[in-house]
């Protein structure tokens, strides 16, 4: 390990020391980014705590995260975060990157929705005076996070682990792809055909209109009846 | 205690969400040109019976805050006045002065 690593190496060696850790070390073969530390596979087998987390670079929340190359660029979820203040958003934007890093999951880089604002323009006084008025705005910033790749039960812990730890003033929707067995299609046919629907009122008034107007046949029938 | 119009809006709305189901019913009957004139006649003679607060038009937005009828903006529940004021105590989220 350097003695005291200068500033300009340091990210590099962060990135080194945590994600080329000791499986992928010995599928590369030994690959040395850094000189002075070359990992040989029998080292990695017997690799303590002390000695690994010594090579965690404590701090590296000040570096942006590390974004995982895709596998196979099959999507698997997309993050949706809104806020009405745009500093806690991007603070959390970095946490969910590091997060993500952290678990191995492909992530895409921020990507910046259209920001939603809404005016209103509204007079000063209770009463009369249009001429004077006062506008107030609110702007709603987006952003979204596309993951690819990753197992759903990797995504699932993710995604709770980010919740767990929310920030204060940004929602958070999740839209999340999983593969389903082959015939799943039949399967939620045949589960929902035995169920009514709660709360569609069309069958209930058509029911209803059903019996009005045996009702109102009957009714004319007797006027009929009564008059002849 | 609130406004008496409030009141009545309120009364209005449990009335309306109650009959909701039996309106569309009759209505559906009235308008349903399959079936005979008599019928339909008949079922908008119905209709014609239900009191005012059946109606869903008899609901207004009122300002939550003073019961006021006009100048409603609607996501907040308030009149513009109660608006302006919320807003400058920094009482509703995310909204500002607006400067651009």
């Amino acid at each position: 390990m350097l003695s005291r690593p200068s500033r300009i190496t340091l990210p590099s060696i962060a990135r080194w020391a945590r994600f080329n850790g000791s499986s992928s070390r010995a599928a590369a073969g030994g690959v040395t980014l850094v000189p002075t530390q070359e990992p040989t596979p029998e080292a990695n087998a017997t690799l303590t705590e002390e000695e690994f987390s010594s090579m965690i670079i404590h701090g590296r929340s000040v570096y942006p995260p590390l974004y995982h190359p895709r596998t196979h660029s099959v999507p698997v979820a997309q993050l949706q975060f809104r806020a009405y203040q745009h500093q806690f958003l991007d603070l959390y934007m970095h946490f969910v990157g590091h997060a993500a890093a952290a678990l191995g999951i492909p992530i895409s880089r921020p990507v910046y929705l259209p920001t939603q604002r809404s005016l209103w323009t509204v007079p000063r006084g209770p009463f009369v005076h249009k001429k004077s008025q006062e506008n107030f705005e609110r702007k709603v910033h987006k952003r979204a996070i596309k993951a690819w790749d990753a197992d759903p039960e990797v995504v699932d812990r993710w995604v709770r682990y980010i919740t767990r730890h929310a920030m204060p003033g940004v929602g958070l929707r999740v839209t999340q792809w999983k593969r389903a067995p082959l015939g799943i299609g039949q399967q939620m046919v045949d589960s929902a055909v035995g169920q009514t629907r709660l709360g569609s009122g069309a069958d209930k008034v058509k029911a209803l209109a059903e019996k009005i107007v045996q009702q109102e046949l009957l009714v004319e029938e007797n006027a009929d009846t009564a008059t002849r | 205690m609130p406004n008496a119009r409030v009141l009545r809006d309120i009364k209005a709305r449990n009335v309306v969400k109650a009959n909701e189901v039996l309106r569309r019913a009759y209505l559906y009957v009235a308008r349903n040109e399959t079936l005979s004139p008599q019928v339909r006649h008949q079922a908008q003679l119905q209709l014609n019976t239900f009191g005012k607060y059946t109606r869903p038009t008899t609901v207004k937005n009122r300002c939550s805050e003073s019961g006021r009828g006009r100048g409603i903006i609607s996501e907040f529940a308030l009149c513009r006045y109660q608006f302006r004021l919320k807003a400058l105590k920094l009482e509703l989220p995310g909204v500002h002065k607006a400067s651009w």
